[in-house]
C-alpha cells in the first residue's frame, strides 16, 4: 500500500503552482513502490509454490512407496483373482437357474410375451 | 539432492553398452529427465528408442517411476514404453517449475523427498509393473464376469419386483 502524507494548508499554499510536476514525481514514485511490491510478492507466492510442489511430491513419493512396497506385495502373495473369480461364475449359475425356473412357468412374461406373439401370427 | 525439475539427458553415441553406461551414471528415476532426439536423422529414430529400450530393460529401470524419463523427437514416433513429445514445451508442465535457493524448511522437505525417491526406487519396480501387466487379462476376465452377474441380478431383482 502507498502511504498517504497528510499536508497542512501552508505546506499546500507552498506548494501553489507545483502540484502538476508533484504529481508527475507522485506517479514515478509509486509505479516504484508498485513494482517493488510486486517483486516482493512474486518471490512470496514463488516461495510458497516451491513448497507446495515439494510437499506434493512428498506425497506422491508416498503414495507410490504404499502401492509398490505394500499393495503390489501383497497381490503377489495373496492374489485372490481365481478366487473370486470362481466365486462370481458359482453366483451365476445359481442366478441363471433362478431365472430359467421363474421363466418356465406358464404365466412368466417370457411365455405370456412369447403366446402373444405366437396368436398374432398364426 | 536437486530440486525435481527436468533435466537433459544428452546423448552422443546410440549403441545399447554405451546408452547403459550413461543410463547407468545418469540420474534416471530420482529426476524427471528428457533426451532430445532433434540431432538424428529420422531413418535412424526407430532404432535409437528401441536401444534406449533395450538399455532400460537391462537396467531394470522404469521410465516412469519414480520419476518419468521422456524422449523429446519432432518425427512421429511410438514407444510402447516410454513417453514420446514432439518438443520441450510440450512436457508435463509439472515438473517445469523456478530452481531457486532453497530455505532450511524446503531443504527438509527436499530430503524427505528424496529418501522417499530412493526408497521406492529401490523396490525394483520394473519387476513389480511386470506383475501388474501380467495380471491384467485376469482382472479383465473378473471385470467381465460381475458385468454379467450384475446384468442377472438386476434382471431378477426387477422380476421379483414386479411381482411383489
Amino acid at each position: 500500500m502507498v502511504k498517504k502524507k497528510v499536508i497542512s494548508r501552508e505546506q499546500q499554499r507552498d506548494m501553489k503552482g507545483f502540484e502538476e510536476i508533484m504529481d508527475l514525481v507522485a506517479d514515478d514514485n509509486e509505479k516504484l513502490e508498485i513494482e517493488n511490491q510486486k517483486k516482493k510478492s512474486d518471490k512470496v507466492n514463488d516461495s510458497y509454490q516451491l513448497y507446495n510442489f515439494l510437499e506434493d511430491e512428498s506425497n506422491r513419493l508416498e503414495k507410490l512407496s504404499q502401492f509398490f512396497g505394500t499393495k503390489i506385495s501383497n497381490f503377489e502373495d495373496y492374489n485372490q483373482t481365481e478366487y473370486i473369480k470362481k466365486k462370481q461364475s458359482e453366483q451365476k449359475t445359481l442366478v441363471k437357474s433362478e431365472l430359467a425356473k421363474f421363466q418356465s412357468k406358464e404365466n412368466s412374461p417370457l411365455n405370456m410375451h412369447l403366446g402373444r406373439l405366437f396368436n398374432s401370427l398364426f | 539432492m536437486r530440486i525435481p525439475i527436468y533435466e537433459e539427458l544428452i546423448l552422443d553415441n546410440y549403441s545399447v553398452e554405451y546408452l547403459k553406461d550413461i543410463i547407468k551414471s545418469s540420474k534416471i528415476g530420482s529426476l524427471p529427465m528428457y533426451s532430445s532426439l532433434h540431432n538424428i536423422p529420422n531413418a535412424e529414430k526407430p532404432l535409437v528408442i528401441s536401444n534406449i529400450e533395450i538399455a532400460l530393460r537391462e537396467l531394470q529401470k522404469s521410465p516412469y517411476f519414480p520419476y518419468p524419463y521422456y524422449i523429446v523427437s519432432d518425427y512421429n514416433l511410438k514407444s510402447a514404453e516410454i513417453e514420446i513429445f514432439n518438443s520441450v514445451e510440450e512436457l508435463p508442465s509439472h515438473y517445469f517449475k523456478k530452481s531457486k535457493r532453497l530455505k532450511n524448511k524446503e531443504l527438509m522437505l527436499l530430503n524427505k523427498v528424496s529418501v522417499i525417491c530412493e526408497k521406492v526406487s529401490n523396490m525394483q519396480i520394473y519387476n513389480k509393473q511386470k506383475v501388474i501387466d501380467n495380471s491384467s487379462l485376469a482382472q479383465k476376465a473378473l471385470y467381465k464376469k460381475t458385468k454379467e452377474l450384475n446384468f442377472y441380478e438386476e434382471v431378477t431383482s426387477i422380476i421379483q419386483k414386479s411381482e411383489n
